[in-house]
């Protein structure tokens, strides 16, 4: 069975925890592994850090974050109104110490799909991603 | 976890930042502060403990990497203690790992400054 969740936050820092809750929340209704729950809150969190970052150039806005949880994997979609991750600048991390740029990269390795797609209803960017869960540890642990 | 820092000066040249709870683009501006505030104190050696910290991101890397650039140049440098699978993974996966030297215990990494 598919499962929706949609979450609009203030394209703020202070909301970006906001999302990581809402995964938590989701592996109580549906048990996610520890590691595959970890990797997607990282790359939540990147996504959206970007879209606060660059997309409204400080004023205000929000962000639109859709969970669609199905048997076996999560797809998430992250979408503002600005101009969001280009993934034509995307490469792979080097070791090297520059300090940006590593957020689309640490997507890639964590998830297993990732595409940038024309956002609905209009301008802006959105970016998704999906990962395939493992089931989870008879530990319980998630 | 809520995020907290605490700073512990051993002696004039070394500092440990703990953190706990979650480092991200809304906390991560706490922590670089801490390092440019304990730098511009004398501190050379800097232990940066993670063995409490639940999440880290691209933006905690970052002030990371600036503390390592600032310290370097002088012969300083940056010790990580990292205890979470989790969190060592995302060095590996930007390829930091080289970057900075981690210990499993703060004694470790303060040693390893010495």
């Amino acid at each position: 069975m598919t499962e929706t969740l949609r979450l609009r936050i203030p394209a703020k820092a202070e909301y970006l925890v906001l999302g990581r809750l809402a995964l938590t929340g989701l592996s109580r209704l549906r048990p996610i592994d520890h590691d595959d729950l970890s990797d997607l809150k990282l790359a939540l969190t990147e996504a959206c850090t970007n879209s606060i970052r660059h997309a409204y150039g400080g004023s205000s806005g929000s962000v639109e974050i859709e969970f669609v949880v199905e048997p076996g994997s999560i797809t998430i979609e992250v979408q503002d109104e600005g101009g969001g991750f280009d993934l034509r600048d995307d490469h792979a991390p080097d070791g090297r110490l520059d300090e940006g740029g590593l957020g689309l990269a640490i997507i890639r390795a964590v998830t297993d799909e990732v595409e940038s797609v024309r956002r609905r209803g209009g301008t802006g960017s959105c970016l998704r991603f999906r990962k395939r869960l493992a089931e989870p540890r008879a530990d319980g642990e998630s | 976890m809520n995020f907290a820092l605490t700073t512990e000066q051993t002696d004039a040249g070394t500092a440990i930042i703990a953190l706990s709870g979650e480092v991200d683009l809304y906390t991560a501006p706490e922590l670089k502060e801490e390092l440019v505030r304990v730098i511009d104190a004398g501190a050379r050696g800097v232990v940066v403990d993670l063995s409490r910290t639940t999440f880290i991101d691209s933006t905690t890397l970052g002030v990371l990497i600036s503390g390592v650039k600032r310290l370097r140049p002088n012969g300083g440098s940056v010790e990580l203690v990292v205890t979470d699978e989790n969190i060592r993974k995302i060095f590996e996966i930007t390829r930091l790992q080289h970057q900075f030297d981690t210990h499993e215990e703060v004694t470790d990494a303060i040693r390893s400054l010495r």
